[in-house]
């Protein structure tokens, strides 16, 4: 292998890591605003310096800064969380931006590459931001606002017992918007079923248990999805009693 | 001729006393028929009230919101579950 050719494959790693980086913040831009990252590679070196280490290390942080300050922002604004899980998820948010950033001040203040390499993983080790930060804070909200349309919805059902009672619909129409009725009962108790338990499984995993704790992620949002299901049959079985009725 | 204007102004006199007089019933009538199908609709509304929905239409509009939040926070987490953290090291 003569120099031309390590220095092809010098070139080959560098633009595939950076297409990778850009990937993967592309594959985020829908839910958080985040820089936009270089599409175009740098010219690739035949070793990275010090600091151009620190400077990419730096933007890996800044884009994970931003992505956190977005989820705070989720976090503050969300109506569905329970004050308990609405503080615990910004403690967390809090401490993930105070720890990126120290850690970032000590890449900066490294003096040779191997430290700067070294805390640069810890970017990723330490954070898992993109991975596991971020859908865990977006499932505890789903999965509170789950709670909170049950509510919603065991609140809904006595009033609509008591229009189906007062009606004038015929008898017949009166036993079909009964039935609905009683399938919406059944629905949100089915969705409460599926619910219990999805955010304590989460809120508090922590990116020392990855990717173990990634199990526990998938397993949220299926429960989270059937859930939702369940609502949407719910949903559907209101609108179908309010049409039985003629309101 | 002036007795001839004189009796053609009368007869004009009296159609026109005759119209405002029938307007003024007809108005009358209509007016009466208005309150009346008011009346009826009022006992109507008595026997069989239409039921208030707005509480629940209210309930039902916030479920919405819910729901959508929901879809929406659901596509966030699925878009962190299928995207890998990159290695910024490298």
């Amino acid at each position: 292998m003569n120099t031309r050719t390590i220095a092809r494959g010098a070139a080959t790693l560098t633009l595939t890591a950076g297409l990778g980086l850009a990937g993967s913040v592309a594959a985020h831009a829908d839910t958080t605003p985040v820089p936009s990252p270089s599409a175009t590679p740098t010219t690739a070196p035949h070793t990275v310096s010090l600091a151009a280490l620190k400077v990419r290390c730096n933007s890996a942080v800044q884009r994970r800064l931003g992505t956190l300050g977005a989820d705070d922002t989720f976090v503050k604004q969300s109506s569905a969380l329970t004050s308990a899980d609405q503080a615990a998820l910004e403690s967390q948010i809090s401490a993930d931006q105070s720890g990126l950033t120290a850690l970032d001040a000590t890449i900066q203040g490294d003096t040779t590459i191997a430290q700067a390499h070294t805390d640069c993983e810890r970017i990723v080790t330490g954070y898992r931001v993109y991975v596991m930060e971020d859908p865990k804070i977006h499932e505890v909200i789903a999965s509170d606002g789950v709670s909170k349309v049950d509510t919603t919805f065991e609140a809904l059902i006595p009033e609509l017992q008591s229009l189906i009672n007062a009606s004038s619909v015929s008898t017949t129409v009166k036993a079909q918007a009964q039935a609905d009725l009683n399938d919406l009962t059944s629905k949100v108790s089915a969705s409460r079923a599926s619910i219990s338990g999805v955010t304590a499984s989460v809120i508090n995993l922590t990116p020392a248990g990855w990717p173990g704790n990634q199990v526990d992620l998938k397993s949220a949002r299926s429960n989270i999805h059937t859930a939702r299901t369940d609502l949407a049959g719910a949903r559907a079985d209101v609108s179908h009693i309010l049409q039985l009725l003629g309101t | 001729m002036t007795f001839l204007s004189a009796h053609r102004n009368g007869v004009l006199c009296l159609l026109a006393v005759t119209t405002i007089a029938g307007c003024a019933t007809a108005t009358h009538g209509a007016g009466s028929v208005s309150q009346t199908s008011a009346a009826a609709a009022a006992a109507a509304s008595t026997t069989n009230p239409a039921p208030d929905t707005s509480a629940v239409d209210q309930q039902v509009g916030s479920i919405d919101n819910q729901l959508s939040t929901i879809d929406g926070q659901m596509n966030a987490a699925n878009t962190g579950l299928s995207t890998s953290e990159g290695d910024p090291a490298q």
